[in-house]
């Protein structure tokens, strides 16, 4: 969200410039009437209208997703059946892309589609005042990883308690290391914490000792 | 991938119309070189350099089969 203040010789060629200036639909936002302006008397006392127009979110994710989809525009391979869908929920902004070679858009371990998220981010908080979050999704790769995330998690805090000994997992990224450690809140008698430093910031989980 | 990196920068910082980018070579890798207004530098770096490395990663990723190294340097 955004608000800002535009004026004009009368509302509606204020709203009309504001739309032009920010390509914005008339969907996107919603205004406030401060000041209706005055035509005055032989331009005598003549007065601008001033509005307060309040930017929806809708327009940043519209704005964020061609901005994404320019950048994939670049890419040989990727963008010719790309389909780039957003909603939004909560405040946060959504974002699913679906198409062919989706695989050079996640990247090794979800390093790209990580990268492009954080730029996302940036973008959009470039040109809001409230701050935004986006969230990135390839067809539905992060849903894939966390089924895979828990079963590592779930195997290796069974092998801690059986063996009785500490276990080091791979480093991992902040959202799947979050998915090892609600795993383990709900076993009992293993704890894990994460240690290292980014990016290779990894979970250890260890047997809990008895008090 | 000028374009491209060009298309990235623009999109994040505060001064579009001030960013620069010139490419050279050096050891087989491209350098690009980005001149940007001293303000938005901070911001392309990003903290610990998290920016400059994902705009980084995104541009190997977007070359693809090629596989060609990038290495971008930010001046002011």
């Amino acid at each position: 969200m955004k608000e800002l203040e535009i004026t004009g010789r009368t509302i509606e060629i204020a709203l009309e410039e504001a739309e032009k200036k920010w390509g914005l639909n008339h969907n996107e936002y919603e205004y406030e009437v401060l000041d209706p302006g005055s035509k005055g008397f032989l331009k005598i006392g003549s007065r601008d209208a001033l509005l307060k127009l309040t930017m929806k979110t809708d327009y940043f994710a519209r704005k964020v997703c061609d901005y994404l989809a320019g950048i994939l525009s670049f890419s040989n391979g990727i963008s010719q059946d790309l389909k780039i869908k957003y909603k939004i929920r909560n405040g946060k902004i959504y974002i699913n892309l679906f198409g062919e070679e989706m695989g050079r858009i996640i990247g090794k371990h979800g390093k790209t589609i990580s990268a492009l998220q954080h730029i996302a981010n940036i973008y959009v908080n470039r040109i809001t005042d409230v701050k935004a979050v986006v969230l990135l999704e390839v067809g539905d790769y992060k849903n894939r990883r966390k089924e895979i995330i828990e079963k590592i998690a779930f195997q290796n805090a069974k092998k801690a308690k059986i063996q009785g000994k500490r276990i080091e997992l791979d480093p991992m990224f902040s959202f799947e290391r979050r998915i090892v450690h609600e795993t383990i809140k709900k076993m009992n008698g293993v704890r894990s914490y994460s240690k290292g430093l980014e990016p290779y910031r990894f979970v250890v989980i260890e047997p809990q000792k008895k008090r | 991938m000028k374009e491209a990196l060009e298309t990235i920068v623009k999109g994040i910082v505060k001064n579009p119309d001030e960013v620069d980018i010139f490419e050279t070579e050096e050891d087989g890798n491209v350098v690009f070189e980005l001149v940007l207004n001293p303000e938005d530098v901070g911001q392309i770096i990003g903290k610990n350099g998290r920016t400059i490395k994902s705009i980084n990663i995104l541009l190997n990723s977007l070359a693809g089969a090629k596989n060609e190294k990038f290495i971008l340097k930010v001046k002011r």
